[in-house]
């Protein structure tokens, strides 16, 4: 075998191998038995309405270190059935993240907004809708085999294997190095949207002018409502924080859970 | 004698004259009336006829009279020759305590000698009802009986209705007047204000009302301000008013003293022009006590947002039709009486369908005396649902006259609403506790299997392997992009690249050569200088460095000496198999070096030649 050949079988190897990683990584692992017996109790649990002992084992395998979507989707059913509103809509919004084309999942947290009207804005720009279409683990794995893809590509043109015209290289080159950018502004945004982003747990929550328990209240928040961590601002035992209207102020942190999962 | 006689005649003449000119001076007085009340008070007049000008009246002291100076005149007559000059001085004379008192008569040195007058009486009787009283007295300070003759301060509720309590936020029109006895000289008066921090004073008229008064036989003037009184903290309050007063006040007690003989020290210079000073006085009027009480619980409507008065509810400008989410333009106006600070805005009914925000208000007050307003609101709203419904205002307040809470609404009216429903943002607060009800339709959809997991950290693109990866990705690509550069710019430019490549082959070449120099092996020395010579040639002209003999480079390079020399040497070794020494191959490797450089770079002309002669070269071939 010829040096070119030896080095082009190499590179479509390495490029397979990582196509492969790349995929079962987004995909997540499979549980082990233990786990899935766990699961199955809670659920046990749950159909038996026992919702504060569901709560508890749904919660032990949280605290194996792993995430699943289900999980968070009925541990969020679980506090949904014991009134705890504020609970409910964050485990859901978890659970979103993780699997973001369940449609099970999307319902429950449409529900469960419904019942606490704690609404969100759900008029998304053109943009937006682009940027939603994925979640920001498939955005990375679609710019990963772009790039795959061009590799290998420039790999085999480079051995003499293809021979491309230049309109097509051109073509090819744009239309990778435009999915890649889109895909990093994508997932940017993502991250930016979901990075400071946390729940009000605690019903009657104080939005406070400063943090200080004595200081003017500017409004009264309710479970469920989503409102934005401003980072590095912490005084004590209280946060500050920005709502969708724009206000900020202060409140408890112990009366807010950060969505984002990571 | 007769001219001394006749001049005798004429001084006694005019000394008669002038004698009859100048009658001696008098003092005479009087006293109007001679009978007085106790509050009353008289007028008494010293008249210094002929005296001389600085000639005063010295009054003897009389126990519980007192004579305050009044002003003078002076007049000053010729009649038929005669001249009359009169100096008049006037007192008042008040008495503190009834009797009858005799006036002694009044001294007056003039011209070195004493003139009296005559001594008057003076009956002072008990006093009498709506008579004067002596005008302030002097003094440098004024007892508080003094001020409250003088000088006090009240305040009144207008219209309590028997009512004496208040209601935090109610409103109740007061009366404050201010009485200032008769003959007081007032220079400033500032308006009246409420210490207590329970109570607010507002709508206070601009100017008093000035009336005159008789309270327990002294005359008074009255100034009377009409303004609103709130209570705004609940609890039992000692309601008072203050006001702050200038009034202007004789500076000196006069005294019926002895004058001392001090030229300075004389009546005239402090009675002549009376001198008044500013004395700054506060008014308080006396505490009443007052209580403050919050409306009732019971009864009090979700609406009510602390208005209390009575009111009237007015809409104007409500729209027939509209769609949703347009954006319109109500007006509503409250009118009544009381507290307009505490009048809100009127909710629109039904709430659920209309998003209403802030309102602009305007206020018009009525009648000071009434208290009467009307507050106007415009209210900027948006109908949410579609449909056709009754909407009217409704506003509740506290009736304190009635002691019960009210609901008014204006006239429904009929408004359709076309269009879909419009989403506004759902309110943050809730104004109640809502107990938290589960809709069965509304369960949520719990999974029966666990599905897959995911460790808790990191993401995809922040794993290690992963960046790995992706940098060993870019690393390929750029790999390839400058290849395939180099790989064009050689295709573009071949002879720099065939240059560079002769380049690295010589020297590599050279290499060999001073290796083999060291093994002393002089035939591959001589064969590899060859070759190197061979190449370079081919280089520069072009064709097989194989084919380039001795007589190609005798030709071709024939200045090149070095280069001929080393041909033919490595041609000699090559064919007479020659043996050299090491020293020997080390200067002919020199003289390679040489020849290479020779080659490289000969004169222009011989490379014309050169060309030429191959070209004749090879039209003879």
């Amino acid at each position: 075998m010829n040096p070119q050949k030896y080095i082009a079988v190499l590179t479509g190897i390495v490029v397979l191998i990582a196509i492969g990683l790349i995929l079962s990584s987004s995909n997540g692992s499979s549980p082990s038995p233990e786990q899935e017996q766990i699961f199955e109790q809670a659920n046990q649990h749950y159909q038996e309405q026992q919702y504060l002992e569901a709560i508890t084992k749904y919660r032990e395998l949280l605290n194996q270190d792993v995430n699943g979507a289900h999980i968070h989707n009925n541990l969020a059913s679980s506090y949904q059935r014991m009134g705890d509103v504020g609970r409910s809509i964050l485990h859901f919004e978890k659970a979103i993240q993780l699997d973001h084309y369940d449609s099970d999942i999307r319902n429950n947290l449409n529900k469960a907004r419904q019942n606490s009207a704690t609404y969100e804005d759900t008029e998304l720009s053109n943009w937006q809708k682009i940027i939603a279409t994925f979640s920001s683990t498939h955005w990375v794995v679609l710019a990963s085999l772009a790039l795959l893809g061009l590799t290998g590509g420039l790999v085999l043109k480079f051995m003499g294997y293809i021979k491309p015209s230049i309109k097509l290289q051109v073509f090819t080159a744009l239309a990778v190095v435009g999915l890649i950018t889109l895909s990093i502004f994508a997932v940017k945004t993502q991250q930016d949207n979901l990075q400071n982003k946390a729940i009000v747990l605690i019903k009657n929550t104080n939005l406070r002018i400063s943090p200080f328990q004595n200081a003017d209240q500017i409004v009264v928040l309710q479970p469920g409502k989503i409102i934005t961590i401003i980072s590095n601002k912490k005084h004590d035992e209280y946060t500050q924080v920005k709502l969708d209207t724009g206000k900020s102020g202060w409140l408890k942190t112990s009366n807010v859970e950060p969505i984002y999962n990571r | 004698m007769k001219t001394r006689n006749l001049i005798f005649l004429i001084i006694i003449t005019l000394a008669g004259l002038f004698t009859s000119a100048v009658a001696a001076p008098s003092v005479s007085v009087t006293l109007e009336p001679k009978t007085i009340p106790l509050n009353e008070t008289a007028r008494f007049t010293v008249n210094i006829k002929n005296g001389e000008r600085n000639a005063v009246p010295q009054l003897a002291e009389i126990d519980n009279l007192t004579f305050i100076p009044a002003g003078q005149s002076s007049q000053i007559r010729i009649v038929n020759g005669d001249m009359t000059s009169v100096f008049s001085y006037s007192y008042q004379v008040t008495a503190t305590k009834e009797g009858k008192y005799q006036i002694p008569a009044v001294t007056v040195q003039s011209g070195g000698q004493q003139y009296s007058s005559n001594s008057l009486k003076l009956t002072v009787t008990a006093p009498q009802k709506n008579a004067s009283q002596p005008p302030l007295q002097h003094g440098d300070q004024l007892s508080d009986e003094e001020k409250k003759q003088t000088a006090f301060l009240t305040i009144n509720r207008a219209d309590n209705k028997g009512r004496e309590h208040l209601y935090v936020g109610e409103s109740t029109p007061v009366m404050i007047r201010v009485y200032l006895r008769s003959g007081l000289r007032v220079s400033a008066l500032n308006k009246p204000s409420v210490s207590s921090e329970a109570f607010t004073l507002s709508a206070l008229s601009d100017e008093p009302e000035q009336s005159t008064e008789v309270l327990e036989g002294i005359r008074y003037r009255v100034f009377s301000w009409y303004g609103n009184l709130s209570g705004i903290k609940a609890g039992d309050y000692d309601l008072t008013t203050d006001l702050k007063a200038t009034l202007s006040v004789p500076s000196k007690r006069p005294t019926n003293r002895r004058r001392s003989n001090d030229p300075f020290d004389d009546p005239f210079f402090d009675s002549f022009f009376t001198q008044y000073e500013s004395r700054d006085i506060t008014l308080t009027s006396e505490q009443k006590k007052t209580k403050v009480i919050t409306p009732p619980l019971k009864g009090r409507p979700d609406s009510f947002t602390g208005a209390v008065g009575q009111y009237k509810i007015r809409a104007s400008s409500l729209p027939s039709s509209l769609e949703t989410g347009e954006a319109t333009t109500l007006k509503v106006s409250i009118e009544g009486k009381g507290n307009f600070d505490r009048v809100d805005k009127p909710t629109l009914i039904p709430s659920k369908t209309w998003k209403t925000y802030k309102a602009k208000t305007d206020l018009e007050r009525g009648d000071i005396v009434d208290f009467h307003a009307r507050k106007n609101f415009t209210v900027p709203a948006v109908a949410t649902e579609p449909g056709e419904f009754e909407t009217f205002f409704q506003f509740s307040f506290f009736d304190p006259e009635t002691e019960e809470y009210k609901t008014i609404e204006t006239a429904k009216h009929k408004i359709k609403v076309s269009g879909k429903a419009v989403s506004m943002t759902a309110p943050l607060i809730t104004a109640k506790e809502t107990p938290v009800t589960i809709d069965e339709q509304s369960l949520p959809v719990i999974k029966e299997s666990i599905g897959s997991l995911f460790a808790a950290t990191p993401e995809l693109y922040q794993k290690p392997w992963f960046k790995g990866l992706i940098s060993m990705l870019i690393l390929v690509i750029l790999g390839c992009l400058i290849v395939s550069f180099l790989q064009q710019h050689q295709n573009e430019h071949p002879e720099a690249y065939s240059r560079r490549k002769l380049s690295r082959e010589t020297k590599r070449q050279l290499s060999n050569i001073e290796a083999n120099t060291e093994k002393g092996e002089a035939l591959t020395f001589f064969r590899e200088c060859r070759l190197v010579l061979q190449n370079q040639i081919a280089q520069e002209t072009g064709g097989q460095a194989e084919a380039i003999t001795l007589n190609n480079v005798l030709e071709k390079f024939p200045t090149c000496k070095t280069a001929i020399e080393v041909f033919k040497k490595a041609d000699e070794i090559e064919f007479a198999a020659l043996e050299e020494s090491q020293e020997s191959m080390d200067e002919w490797l020199n003289k390679m070096r040489v020849a290479l450089e020779e080659i490289q770079t000969p004169p222009a002309f011989i490379k014309q030649q050169n060309e030429s002669a191959w070209g004749q070269v090879a039209s003879s071939v």
